[in-house]
């Protein structure tokens, strides 16, 4: 429950973002008329990442249980580098990505279409999307229990959109450079477990046969297979007897990449582009 | 950033609350259960309708394994590594049946144990 809801929260504070950079703008420039594409791509890419998301489920249940331990292996491993590489996307862009956002929205209407606008939308509020999508995939296939999951991720989503309205209208005190520090640091915790829970379903479906001896056995104090155990087993990867690899590649992962992710700089961005004027004007010849 | 610091650690403190107030588990009557490379005994498990059972997983063999509930049979899955033991709680259903349960090296030898329900 709270692994869904922390993933709703981040991404979901996320795309709030990215829709309020769109709209904000829009009403700025006094074009309230468009806020109808925004809306019409965002649906879009909410339909997408539905659908995507059903397929993974139903992909993952017609699947024979042992196919279904590799599948899942890769998926969560897979999860761990897209959201290792969109923490520290998030952190370089976080000054950048209203003014590129703004200039997307120029190029759009300044090409007159509309269609270019719900694509815009589609594609900016899609990225982060589907990284939810994933993310909560993966997390899913090692949660205990159903129904709160789904209500922890819906937590999170309501959450975010009171965030998202209070930044809109001006009135949110949110302190956004703080909090995608804070939730970054979350989401590097909540994959690093995830590495450990990937070595682990590759192990249970014969992939890796092999992946060391398991130093100690904490079962008796917490077993794997109490509600507390899986708990903690989708939030920090808790397993009663670890095995050499996946202890290692925790530790590597979590302290290596938390390391980098606060205290390296964020690395110079890439100049920007020269964005085309809306209206061209008569050059000089 | 202090007092964001102090909501998310209270949000945790919620949520661990909430996570562990919600299970528990009794213990049911002990079925043991030994694994070994060959494969998994016993074969068959009565139970009575609706009678809660903890299954007392050992794995006496070399090679870890796996143990779950297939085609409907909610026996959560466990990994059982060598050389250790491993409970699972499981609740028989209220109706008269039939109900497997996989007990599998992953590329090794596969057990299927059926409970008898009822009958």
């Amino acid at each position: 429950m709270l692994f869904s809801f922390l993933v709703t929260l981040r991404e979901g504070v996320e795309i709030a973002l990215v829709i309020t950079i769109l709209l904000g703008y829009l009403r700025s420039t006094g074009q309230r008329r468009h806020f109808r594409e925004i809306w019409l791509g965002a649906g879009v890419a909410a339909a997408v990442c539905l659908a995507v998301g059903a397929g993974l489920e139903l992909a993952s249940r017609e699947l024979d249980s042992q196919l279904v331990e590799g599948f899942e292996g890769f998926t969560m491993l897979f999860a761990v580098a897209l959201l290792t590489a969109m923490a520290f996307w998030m952190k370089r862009q976080a000054s950048g990505i209203s003014s590129e956002l703004r200039a997307h929205v120029d190029q759009a209407l300044g090409a007159g279409s509309m269609a270019t606008l719900v694509l815009l939308a589609a594609s900016s509020v899609g990225r982060e999307g589907l990284e939810t999508t994933l993310f909560l995939f993966a997390g899913s296939a090692t949660a205990g229990a159903g129904l709160s999951f789904v209500i922890g991720g819906l937590l999170g989503f309501v959450l975010a959109a009171f965030i998202g309205v209070g930044l809109y209208h001006g009135s949110s005190r949110m302190p956004l450079k703080p909090f995608f520090t804070i939730s970054g640091v979350v989401v590097i915790v909540l994959a690093a477990g995830l590495v450990s829970n990937g070595v682990a379903h590759l192990h249970e479906s014969g992939l890796l046969s092999n992946i060391g001896v398991r130093p100690w056995d904490t079962d008796a104090l917490i077993a794997s297979t109490s509600t507390l155990g899986q708990f903690l087993n989708t939030l920090l990867g808790y397993d009663s007897a670890p095995a050499l690899s996946q202890i290692v590649l925790y530790w590597l992962y979590l302290l290596g990449v938390a390391a980098a992710f606060l205290w390296l700089p964020a690395a110079a961005r890439p100049p920007q582009r020269a964005v085309q004027p809306a209206i061209s004007s008569p050059g000089r010849s | 950033m202090s007092r964001v610091i102090a909501g998310v650690l209270f949000l945790v403190a919620v949520f661990m609350l909430l996570g562990t107030a919600c299970g528990g588990g009794g213990k049911g009557r002990q079925v043991a259960i030994a694994q070994t490379d060959e494969g998994c005994t016993p074969q068959t498990v009565q139970a009575a309708r609706g009678e809660k059972l903890t299954f007392k997983i050992q794995n006496q063999g070399k090679k870890d394994h796996e143990f779950e509930g297939v085609n409907g049979a909610k026996v959560p899955e466990v990994e059982v590594p060598a050389g250790r033991t491993r409970s699972v709680d499981y609740t028989a259903p209220k109706q008269n049946g039939t109900q497997q349960i996989k007990c599998y090296i992953p590329n090794g030898s596969t057990t299927m144990i059926s409970v008898t329900v009822g009958g």
